[in-house]
This record gives structure tokens, C-alpha cells and sequence, in this order.
């Protein structure tokens, strides 16, 4: 097929997102369903950076300089 | 001063300067202390590759233009590729951000490197915010029409009027963007100028 593809537009979301955004609600603050889900992602790899150890330098007792 | 002829020339004095600032070891160093051996001092050079990435498929979008990443599956690709490049720096700088900000990394005469960190932020928020309005769709439209409201409720919108695309399609792809950039390098220079903060323990109690 030539020209313009209309491939990109066929493609269904992985998630649908055909719908009015859901938002929670705790008192004051207010905040959508997506954006809570991204921001309790970069929580959980903030831990996780934090947490699990560098490859090759298991020993956190080392002094050795790299 | 020393008694050469080049004693007063500004070229000279700049290159003692900078050489006593960031000396080649100091610039370029071959190792680091251990305790930056962990995946949390990762993340200022992960923000670094996505900005990377958002630079260069931004240079294919301008070479190519909005008919091509609006109507073709490259372009489409290509313009994904810069949404989510921008989706991952802001999420790894922030957990940078939160990195330095739990080892309070502006200690020992580092505080301009936190402050070109917070303004770097700041600058690459207005930088998503243009990008947002140059995508040429209906999304760009209803963002300028609200936009418009709040940035007039400043005072700032005779200046800055996120109506005229011309104007915020210039700011994001030229003024804002050199901003970040020349922020980021100044930012990793003053890293390299001081050498990474060590930890509480090990400034506590003297040596260890
Ligand atoms: C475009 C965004 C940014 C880039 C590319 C960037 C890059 C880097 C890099 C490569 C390092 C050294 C390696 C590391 O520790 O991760 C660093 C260190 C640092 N960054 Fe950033 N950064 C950015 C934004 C920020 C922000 C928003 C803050 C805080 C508000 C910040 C605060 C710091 C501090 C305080 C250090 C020094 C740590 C030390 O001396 O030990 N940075 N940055």
C-alpha cells in the first residue's frame, strides 16, 4: 500500500483507554488513575534502586576504589 | 601573576582558571569511590540517554515536519519515540531528584549543583508544555485555549501567548531546548568540580 497508512489507527491500545479517566479522591488531594499508577511505579524502581545491590560490588563493607 | 608576556591576556587567565576548575583527571576520571557502586547514581546518567533520544528523533521531526509524523507510520514511530523518551526523563530525573534529595546531596559547597538541577526541572517543564502545543492536533488546540487563561491570569500571556503557534513551536525547539542543554553540561561540570558528595557516615565521625 502507497501514501498515507491508516495502520497506526487500526491498532488497538494495550489498555482501552476509550473512556472518561477515573480520578481518586483522598480529602484535598485529587488525582487520576493513570497518574497514580506512574507515580507508584517510579516509587516502587526508587526502592528497587536503593535496594538491590550493583553487580561486582556485593560487599557493601569494601573500601576498595573501583 | 607570573612574568610572562601573557600575564594580563584573558584567553590565559581563562585557561588557568579552567584548568585549576576541572584539571583532566578531575574532568575525565577513571574510577569513582565505592560507595557510588549502587543503581541509584544510575539515574543521572539514565535522564542524560533519554534526553539523548529526545533530541535526536526531535532533529528527524523538524527535518521532516507535521504532514509526515501526523500521516505516515514512521512518523507516528518516530514522534512515539519522542513522547516517550520525554515520559522516561522526566520519571528518571525525578527519581534522581529523590536520590539527591535523600543523601542531601548539596552538602559540602554543592548547592549550585542542586540549584541547576531545580532549575533545569523548571525549564524542562515549560520545554514539554511548548512541545505539547506544537503537535498541531486538536490536543494542542484545547490545550492552548486553556492555557491561555491561566497564563493571562499572570500577566505574562502579551509576552508569552501559547495562541500563537509560531511563537511556542520557536521555544520549543530552539530556546528551551539550548536552556536544558547548556544546564545539563554546566550541571555535570559542577559534579565532576566538586566530585560526588559522600555519604552521612562517612563525613560524620571523621574518616569512616
Ligand atoms: C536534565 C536533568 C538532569 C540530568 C541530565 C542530571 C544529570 C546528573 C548526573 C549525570 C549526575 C552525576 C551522576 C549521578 O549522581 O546520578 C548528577 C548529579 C547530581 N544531580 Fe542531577 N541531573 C538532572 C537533574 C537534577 C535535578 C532536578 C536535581 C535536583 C533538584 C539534581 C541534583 C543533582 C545533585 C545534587 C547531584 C550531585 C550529587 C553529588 O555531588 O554527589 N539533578 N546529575
Amino acid at each position: 500500500m502507497r501514501g498515507i497508512s491508516t495502520a497506526p489507527f487500526r491498532l488497538h491500545a494495550l489498555v482501552n483507554l476509550n473512556h472518561p479517566n477515573h480520578f481518586l479522591q483522598w480529602g484535598w488531594l485529587s488525582i487520576s488513575r493513570s497518574n497514580a499508577i506512574v507515580v507508584g511505579l517510579m516509587v516502587v524502581t526508587f526502592m528497587a534502586a536503593v535496594a538491590i545491590p550493583f553487580p561486582g560490588h556485593g560487599d557493601a563493607d569494601q573500601e576498595e576504589v573501583r | 601573576m607570573t612574568s610572562t608576556p601573557n600575564a594580563t591576556n584573558w584567553t590565559g587567565a581563562l585557561r588557568r582558571s579552567a584548568e585549576r576548575a576541572l584539571p583532566p583527571e578531575k574532568l575525565l576520571p577513571e574510577s569513582q569511590p565505592s560507595y557510588v557502586a549502587s543503581w541509584i547514581y544510575v539515574f543521572g546518567a539514565l535522564t542524560m540517554a533519554a534526553l539523548g533520544i529526545i533530541i535526536a528523533t526531535g532533529f528527524v521531526l523538524a527535518i521532516m515536519g507535521p504532514t509526515w509524523w501526523h500521516h505516515s507510520s514512521t512518523g507516528h514511530f518516530i514522534n512515539s519515540m519522542h513522547l516517550w523518551s520525554v515520559e522516561l526523563f522526566f520519571a528518571f530525573m525525578v527519581i534522581h531528584l529523590w536520590g539527591k534529595f535523600f543523601m542531601a546531596a548539596w552538602r559540602g559547597n554543592r548547592v549550585l549543583t542542586w540549584a541547576s538541577g531545580v532549575v533545569t526541572f523548571v525549564i524542562s517543564i515549560a520545554t514539554a508544555f511548548t512541545g505539547y502545543l506544537s503537535q498541531t492536533n486538536y490536543d494542542s488546540q484545547w490545550i492552548a485555549t486553556q492555557a491561555k487563561d491561566g497564563i493571562n491570569a499572570t500577566g505574562g500571556g502579551a509576552l508569552f501567548n501559547v495562541l500563537n503557534f509560531g511563537q511556542m513551536l520557536m521555544w520549543h525547539i530552539t530556546l528551551l531546548p539550548l536552556g536544558v542543554g547548556i544546564l545539563v553540561v554546566l550541571h555535570v561540570l559542577l559534579v565532576r568540580h566538586r566530585g560526588v558528595v559522600p555519604p552521612f557516615a562517612e563525613t560524620k565521625d571523621g574518616a569512616k
